[in-house]
């Protein structure tokens, strides 16, 4: 029994080191242009829900929980977002983002072969755009590993009253969850 | 035994609660935009001094109340202005008169809008600035929006009138960064 408990012991310390959770994000940087002719006619703003969107994919995140395998009751995770910094931002600009689809999801296995358990794909929330600040929010929640979960982002509150330049910011996502 | 369990546990946490973190930039330029609009329209109007109604007088001076009114929206860069200019682009002052435009500030609109220069001389040639200081900004739409101006014309020489002296005269409004 003791040499059983050591076994469990080496794999998880294991686990820890070679197998942490990953979220990754890939595709390009969002560089939208806005074209001048966006306000009509002389003497008016830009329309008051002019927009810009991304592509629906313009983000792709793989989310790829280990550890949560071999610890069925903490295998629930959650995707935070925020954005990094507002320097280079103005408060009257809303950067908001939306999970545009659940991307593909795959079971785990737990159970460590003591008895195979089945932790199905589930992922909930983010559907709708929700404004970004520098405060980390939930984004979605999840559990098992998803791949491609796409995501696109939408620029909003442009007025002809905000000093014009080039403005950037970086959206960080936080992975909770083991 | 245990504890060494705990302590493992302990640690596959650590290391894997905010385990990784995903990042992506977005950019984007707000574009400059100068637009300028005449309300209600761009027609012709026109002045004429009224007949003397009794000898030896005569009103050297009439006046066209807001006869047009200028619109604009101004996206600029944090501290740069614009102005807007008049030019008379066509045709010739009558001699002996005078032309001018009475230019006020806007009641409507929002931002930093410009400043009406008042009454202002239109010369023979070149520009003259009729609107200073317009920052980011947009005046409105609509029958009161934007500068109101009065055309003018007074008489400063009756030995130069002639009675049948009349002409048309274009006036082009510009708006452009001071520089």
């Amino acid at each position: 029994m003791k040499l059983l408990k050591c076994i469990v012991v080496i794999f998880i310390s294991f686990a820890c080191n070679t197998s942490k959770a990953q979220l990754t994000v890939t595709g390009t940087d969002w560089v939208p242009s806005i074209d001048a002719s966006s306000v009509t006619e002389a003497g008016i703003d830009y329309a008051s829900d002019f927009s810009i969107e991304s592509l629906v994919n313009q983000s792709e995140m793989d989310v790829t929980p280990i550890l949560s395998a071999l610890l069925p009751p903490l295998f629930n995770w959650t995707v935070q977002a925020s954005m990094t910094s507002v320097v280079n931002w103005h408060p009257n600009l809303e950067l908001a983002l939306r999970r545009s689809g659940d991307g593909t999801g795959s079971s785990l296995s737990t159970g460590l072969g003591l008895g195979l358990t089945i932790i199905s794909p589930r992922i909930n929330g983010g559907e709708n755009y929700q404004s970004l600040t520098v405060v980390p929010t939930t984004f979605f929640t999840g559990r098992a590993r998803y791949q491609d979960i796409p995501i696109q982002y939408k620029i909003s509150g442009l007025s002809v009253l905000i000093p014009t330049k080039t403005y950037s910011t970086d959206v960080l996502y936080t992975f909770i969850g083991l | 035994m245990k504890k060494l369990i705990i302590i493992s546990f302990l640690l596959t946490i650590q290391q894997s609660i905010f385990a990784q973190l995903g990042q992506f930039t977005g950019e984007f330029t707000l574009p400059e935009i100068a637009l300028i609009r005449i309300e209600p329209d761009n027609s012709d109007i026109s002045l004429s001094l009224d007949l003397p109604g009794e000898a030896g007088s005569m009103n050297l001076s009439t006046v066209l109340p807001t006869a047009k009114r200028i619109i604009y929206t101004s996206a600029l860069p944090l501290l740069a202005t614009r102005k807007i200019t008049a030019e008379k682009t066509y045709g010739t002052i009558p001699a002996g008169t005078k032309f001018y435009l009475v230019v006020y500030n806007s009641s409507t609109g929002s931002g930093e809008l410009g400043v009406g220069l008042g009454e202002v001389e239109i010369p023979q040639t070149g520009q003259v600035d009729i609107i200073s200081n317009i920052g980011s900004s947009f005046t409105g739409t609509g029958s009161e929006s934007g500068h109101a101006i009065d055309y003018k014309l007074d008489v400063t020489n009756m030995s130069q009138l002639k009675s049948t002296d009349s002409g048309n005269i274009g006036i082009t409004f510009t708006i452009i960064e001071n520089i």
